[in-house]
């Protein structure tokens, strides 16, 4: 990266704009630990050092603006290492928040609204999805040892409710039933729902916390209804 | 003989002393070349004499009974006190130049920020607005961490009190002290923003209007920015002042090679000197920030403290003078690292100061110092003890090795422990300190058939007595350059230094030594 012949001059830059934020990123002492152990560090020019830097300086619009903050994972290796235990990964999250939510890359927003309008990322009707389950347990229960499997939809009273990635009821229909299978063989209670199933929440990812709250709601909400004391969630 | 320490100097490291010993009862004088002293101690049950105004002429004598003579105003006085303490301010250069710029209502040093800081009349016009304020430090030489501290103290009363925006522009920042990377957060929390630089460094311009405009690349972002700073402060050089360098000189104490009242010789640690019953704390001592002050301060309270008490017993086995032998040359005098020896009708080794270093005895040349057990005929006899001769047909080296009680000795001990084999033929002879190594000891060491000699000190710069392994390396030498001229080979012998915890390397260099012996042959003195 070179520098530019640029010139700003710090009289125009408030510093004290983002102190109040709880990242503790004024404590930065530049040491680069965090760009050191991040595994997308330089990628796309992504810099978590700089980013906490631009923060502390104040220089935040030109963060929101760019692309690259969007290349981090949220992995958190960074804050494992960083000696003055700054919260980066969630300082990710904040400018990202601050981005118009037309602007956010890729098909991240796009699949967050039809999870939000739909119960799942790929706007799959819920006959279609009650469909697929049905037809991958038939395949599992044609198997040795799994006969009369049957995957439970909906059930009341169920010990564990598991979320679904979106992939698995599209392109990875085959990687359900590995889950399927321990829960047979440690004879599990379990259900999945018929609506609200998407277990990948993209509002985490986006910095849309507003989002996050209504995905996770609704899933409570139906462990309420239908009165499950666990919840499997592995995304 | 009283009991009274003399404190010179006025600040807070020198208050802090004054404070700890009257809590403890003892009797003190304070000395300072300032005109008032505004020191007022807390209830206290020993006795406190202040002079101001008042500037070190001359001091005799030694522990517990150090002769003071001073001028104060136009006068001569004296004093007689048991203990002295050297706590002394600092003196500060201020490095404008440094960083191209010149003093100017809007360009001005640390100190005058400090003042500025605590003046409170001052302080509303100069520091009032919205002007930023830019700190310059370590850009050219490496700074410290007490400059750090007051750089980052000054910081924070400028964001806190006053609502000033600061910039700290630095090469490395130092906080290597006590609080201050503690000091640092809470800079950075009232905002103040710093900018570090390493492969770049910011240019810095003075306008015809004495206004400063800084342009810089933050090595982070790779930004390019500006700064026109209301004010800009350059950071101070700290060095020992002018007056801790004459009671120096005064008091025949070795300084470093800064000027600081204490050399960088790990026998010195804490507060004391070469010289007994004379200590130093404080700015004077070395580049101090405000935690270490405050621990040297007890220090030298503690010090003092057991001085007095340790001056009730007399030392025995100490060198003396033949009076009878001794013909004024002083020099034992002039070499003394203590200061050990004083000058009335006759030349007199003081008990309380003498270190037995030995350094006296060796180089007197009417050999009219004796030091008990350090006899050059004691030591010869010491050297057959234990030396079987040897069968024709296999030559094992008889070696003797001089080793310094302080370092050399422990090595052995220690190689021993580790189970380093040693050459049988060798003969380890304890000296309390190399300076006491003679000509004589040498000689002796030949003349009762030695093949080799080795010499083993301690490593330069951490000899008890400063310069005794420095005194040793000049009789070796001096012997070495004469040997060829003689007929007599010079690896015979040899002179190494090493430390107490070095038994490796103790085992090493003296079994090298034989090895080389053991090409020379036996020594041709033994066939006389």
């Amino acid at each position: 990266m070179t520098a530019t012949s640029e010139i700003t001059d710090l009289d125009q830059v408030d510093h004290g704009r983002c102190r109040s934020w709880p990242f503790l990123q004024d404590y930065c002492v530049t040491c680069a630990l965090c760009a050191g152990s991040c595994p997308a560090s330089g990628i796309d020019g992504f810099d978590p050092r700089m980013l906490v830097r631009m923060v502390s300086l104040g220089l935040v619009e030109e963060l929101v603006e760019a692309r690259w903050p969007w290349i981090c994972t949220l992995c958190g290796k960074c804050e494992n290492v960083c000696p003055m235990e700054i919260d980066i990964a969630d300082l990710v999250r904040k400018i990202r928040s601050l981005k118009d939510r037309e602007k956010v890359p890729g098909i991240l927003h796009k699949g967050l609204v039809a999870a939000l309008e739909t119960g799942n990322n790929l706007r799959l009707p819920r006959e279609d999805f009650i469909f697929i389950v049905e037809d991958v347990a038939e395949e599992v229960a044609e198997e040795p040892g799994f006969e009369g499997f049957k995957a439970p939809i909906d059930k009341k009273g169920a010990n564990l409710l598991t979320t679904i990635h979106n992939k698995l009821v599209n392109t990875h229909t085959e990687d359900l039933k590995h889950w399927w299978k321990i829960f047979h063989a440690a004879k599990e209670d379990w259900t999945v729902t018929s609506e609200n199933w998407e277990g990948t929440s993209w509002g985490y990812f986006t910095g849309d916390d507003a989002a996050m709250k209504v995905m996770a709601g609704r899933i409570v909400e139906q462990m309420s209804n239908l009165e499950i004391k666990n919840l499997l969630w592995p995304e | 003989m009283n009991n009274k320490t003399l404190i010179f100097g006025n600040g807070p490291c020198a208050h802090h002393i004054a404070e700890d010993l009257l809590s403890t009862g003892a009797d003190i004088v304070i000395a300072t070349t300032d005109k008032t002293c505004d020191f007022s101690p807390s209830e206290h049950s020993g006795s406190i004499e202040i002079l101001t105004d008042t500037r070190l002429v001359s001091c005799h004598g030694t522990a517990g009974y150090f002769r003071i003579l001073a001028a104060q105003n136009n006068n001569h006085i004296t004093r007689t006190v048991a203990g002295i303490i050297v706590a002394e301010e600092d003196k500060r250069k201020p490095n404008f130049s440094l960083y191209g710029l010149k003093a100017s209502s809007h360009v001005i040093r640390l100190s005058r920020m400090k003042k500025l800081l605590l003046d409170s009349f001052q302080e509303e016009s100069f520091l009032s607005g919205s002007k930023k304020v830019v700190f310059l430090t370590g850009l050219v030489k490496e700074s410290h961490p007490a400059i750090a501290e007051e750089v980052m103290h000054s910081a924070l009363r400028l964001q806190s009190d006053f609502n000033l925006q600061t910039y700290i522009l630095t090469a490395n920042l130092k906080v290597s002290a006590d609080g201050l990377e503690a000091l640092y957060r809470e800079t950075k929390e009232a905002g103040a923003v710093y900018i570090k630089f390493t492969d770049t460094r910011p240019e810095i311009h003075s306008e015809s209007d004495d206004s400063v405009q800084i342009e810089f690349v933050d090595e982070i972002t790779l930004k390019k920015f500006r700064l026109t700073p209301g004010i800009t402060v350059v950071d101070e050089t700290i060095v020992p002042s002018d007056y801790a360098a004459d009671l120096s000189r005064i008091l025949g104490v070795d300084t470093d090679a800064d000027g600081f009242v204490q050399t960088d010789n790990v026998h010195r640690f804490t507060v004391f000197t070469n010289r007994k019953g004379i200590m130093t704390a404080g700015p004077s001592r070395s580049i101090q920030t405000c935690s270490d002050q405050i621990t040297d301060a007890a220090n030298a309270s503690l010090a003092s403290t057991e001085l007095i008490a340790g001056l009730q017993i007399v030392p025995e086995d100490r060198a003396e003078i033949d009076k009878g032998q001794c013909i004024r040359c002083l020099t034992c005098y002039r070499l003394c690292p203590y200061r050990a020896i004083t000058l009335n009708t006759r030349v007199v080794v003081e008990p309380h100061a003498c270190e037995r270093c030995g350094i006296c005895a060796a180089q007197c040349p009417r050999g009219a110092i004796r030091i008990k057990h350090l006899d050059p005929a004691l030591i010869s006899k010491q050297m057959v003890t234990g030396y079987t001769p040897q069968k024709e047909d296999a030559f094992t080296p008889f070696i003797v090795a001089f080793c310094c009680s302080r370092s050399a000795v422990q090595a052995r001990e220690l190689a021993r422990c580790m189970g380093h084999e040693l050459p049988s033929g060798l003969k380890v002879i304890e000296v309390p300190c190399s300076g006491s190594i003679s000509l004589d000891h040498i000689f002796a060491a030949f003349k009762k058939n030695a093949d080799g000699v080795i010499v083993l000190t301690c490593h330069e710069g951490n000899c008890h007595s400063e310069r005794g392994n420095v005194y040793a390396r000049q009789t070796v030498d001096q012997i070495a350059d004469k040997f060829p001229q003689i007929g007599f080979e010079k690896d015979r012998i040899a002179i190494q230094t090493l430390a107490s915890n070095m038994g490796t390397e103790f085992a090493e260099m003296v079994n090298r030594f034989e090895a080389n012996i053991i090409e020379l042959g036996p020594s041709r003195l033994k066939k006389l």
